[in-house]
């Protein structure tokens, strides 16, 4: 019987182990690394990684969504075939020892500087398909400064802002009114930084200063009447005046164009409508150069 | 597309070729057209800006008549020199306040062909400079306090008078400019014009005046006197009053007479021009001949008074009772308007800019 109850507490103890060892297996591939540099890229350092990897924890917790982000050099990887590449990154990861959620956003960025130059991309699946659709990518490229920072080499700057506007999305997305082209978002305005507002207000008061010794010198030469004069106006016999000829002869003309600046999206990328992917899941996909 | 000749696109440069179809002439590089007319037209204003000048002429000024049994006295400080008829004394130099005696000296003068007489009186010149000092906002408080002249003195400047009739040649280069947009481009369109005027004008008795002693840009700042009060001289109009010699031959008032009719020649034709977006005088020629030159005297009042040990004139038009002068400025109420009117504008910046910039509401 004693034997038997050795038995039983090492099979609990043993049961416990199991159990305590899935659960550390569940956290660690929650902990999996979401930001990889491959074909070796070092574009972001190990410190700027951790961080990234910390704040995409954190959404992961927050709001049950993952974000992946993805640096690569690959030669011959066309633009257009960057949303079905993509598609099959994250579905692949889904399965993966990394454990992507089945709701995501991945950022692609392919460093190889090919003719088009090099190339961003947003994927979202499933949930993250509807939350970060076009609204989004046009949002990205045109009201935030993620291309900029991406062309001047910001790369941490870039995703760290990236993962502030995803937060926004994702909180926004649980009101059930995602932001959209109907329920646009609208940026809060910050209030001017000390520094900025110490610069203009130097440069208000040299403006301030030309105005008011603008304003002195005027008062000075009001005190001074006595000036020469170069006409006699007043001693003209008006009624002397006389034209014998007045001809206003056309000559000839000149023309010039200025070609009218169109509106171009600057990535130069495209396509983003919903669709399912071989691995069955919805994406949505945007993107372009940089 | 027969004949090269030998004009040149007025636009581009590039020859232009003759299309016996149009009767034109036309530019294959920018296809501007032209008439016979219009081509030699522009040849004319080329030449006429390359070789016409200015040419006035006037008649030499005949002295008639002298005065003579005049009072001179002259300032041993500045050297100014004024005549009287003997019924005044001067103790004071009108032009510098030097109160050293100056010696009298009989002398004559030439006689003026008119002469405006005094219309305002002393008391008349004293309310002037002090409305004169209203709304003068830099005036040091000492100053206008103070409220004394330490001499005012009516005075008959001499003025050379110059009459003539003008004659002016003038062209222009004018150009409209239309702007309209299509679905691609922005378009600026611009027609040059060349703008063609002659005609005369008539001056009369345009004055410069004939003293070293009384500052041109004072006598012209006065300005007009009315020749409806101008009367042939009289020396009794002198009475009381001192009168300047003429120290500044008509010879050296030339070139600010004929500076001034020209200037007032080229304004005239120039107003004629409208509704151009630019216009930009091209040559000129204006004519005068036989132009003639009077001499009169006009009634000025010189007041003159000391503050911080510097002399301040000022001068005012005996008939019309037109005031000027230049004040004394207090350097601390220029920085104290200056510093206030910054002031106001910061503070409506700022207030703005922390509007704008989120810092209020």
């Amino acid at each position: 019987m004693r034997k038997r109850l050795w038995i039983l507490l090492l099979c609990l103890t043993a049961v416990m182990m199991f159990a305590l060892t899935g659960a550390y297996a569940d956290e660690s591939s929650s902990d999996a690394t979401r930001v990889f540099q491959e074909n070796g890229e070092e574009i972001l350092d190990d410190a700027q990684i951790e961080k990234l990897e910390a704040r995409i924890k954190k959404i992961r917790q927050e709001y049950e969504f993952d974000v992946v982000i993805r640096i690569v050099n690959i030669e011959n990887l066309p633009s257009d075939s960057l949303m079905v590449y993509t598609d099959d990154y994250y579905d692949t990861g889904i399965n993966s020892k990394y454990h992507f959620g089945n709701d995501g956003l991945l950022i692609f960025l392919n460093m190889c500087d090919d003719e088009d130059g090099r190339d961003y991309w947003f994927n979202g699946c499933d949930k993250g398909s509807k939350i970060f659709d076009n609204y989004f990518f046009e949002y990205m490229e045109n009201n935030t400064g993620f291309l900029s920072n991406l062309k001047s080499g910001n790369y941490y700057k870039a995703f760290d802002e990236t993962l502030d506007i995803v937060e926004i999305f994702l909180e926004q997305a649980e009101t059930g009114e995602p932001y959209s082209y109907d329920n646009p978002y609208k940026k809060p305005k910050q209030p001017m930084s000390g520094k900025k507002f110490t610069i203009l207000a130097l440069i208000e008061s040299g403006i301030a200063l030309l105005f008011g010794k603008g304003y002195a010198s005027k008062l000075r030469n009001s005190m001074n009447t006595a000036i020469k004069r170069t006409e006699a106006t007043e001693y003209i016999d008006q009624s002397s005046f006389y034209l014998t000829r007045s001809q206003d002869m056309f000559m000839y003309s000149n023309t010039t164009r200025t070609a009218i600046p169109t509106e171009t999206r600057s990535g130069g990328g495209g396509g983003s409508s919903i669709h399912t992917s071989s691995g069955g899941h919805s994406h949505s996909g945007g993107g372009g150069h940089f | 597309m027969d004949n090269v000749q030998g004009y040149k696109c007025l636009c581009c440069g590039s020859p232009l070729v003759w299309y016996p179809e149009g009767q034109i002439w036309k530019c294959t590089n920018c296809d501007n057209t032209y008439n016979l007319q219009t081509l030699q037209a522009a040849q004319q204003s080329e030449q006429d800006a390359q070789t016409q000048t200015d040419y006035i002429n006037w008649n030499d000024y005949n002295v008639s008549e002298m005065i003579t049994e005049m009072v001179s006295y002259t300032c041993p400080s500045c050297g100014g020199e004024i005549v009287v008829d003997g019924t005044v004394a001067a103790s004071r130099c009108p032009y510098c306040d030097n109160v050293a005696i100056m010696q009298p000296q009989v002398t004559g003068m030439i006689k003026p062909d008119y002469i405006i007489p005094f219309r305002l009186t002393k008391e008349d010149a004293k309310a002037a400079l002090l409305k004169f000092y209203e709304g003068k906002k830099l005036l040091p408080d000492r100053f206008s306090e103070a409220n004394h002249m330490d001499e005012i003195t009516g005075i008959y400047v001499p003025f050379w008078l110059f009459d003539c009739q003008t004659s002016a040649d003038m062209t222009f280069d004018a150009t409209t400019v239309t702007k309209w947009r299509d679905s691609m481009y922005d378009y600026t369109k611009i027609d040059h014009y060349l703008l063609q005027r002659s005609g005369t004008l008539r001056f009369e008795k345009v004055p410069v005046d004939g003293s070293v002693r009384m500052d041109d840009a004072f006598m012209d700042a006065i300005e007009p006197f009315d020749y409806s009060g101008m009367v042939p001289f009289n020396q009794a109009y002198l009475s009381g009053y001192v009168a300047n010699k003429p120290d500044v031959d008509v010879k050296n008032s030339l070139p600010r007479a004929n500076e001034r009719v020209v200037n007032s020649t080229v304004s005239a034709f120039q107003k004629t021009v409208s509704g151009y977006t630019s216009i930009t005088p091209k040559s000129r020629s204006v004519q005068a001949h036989e132009g003639v030159i009077k001499y009169a005297m006009f009634p000025v009042w010189l007041l003159t008074t000391r503050y911080n040990n510097q002399v301040y004139t000022f001068a005012m038009n005996g008939q019309t009772g037109k005031l000027v002068g230049t004040l004394p400025v207090d350097e601390g109420k220029y920085k104290k308007y200056m510093f206030i009117r910054a002031g106001i504008i910061v503070a409506v910046l700022l207030v703005i800019t922390m509007l704008l910039g989120g810092w209020i509401l």
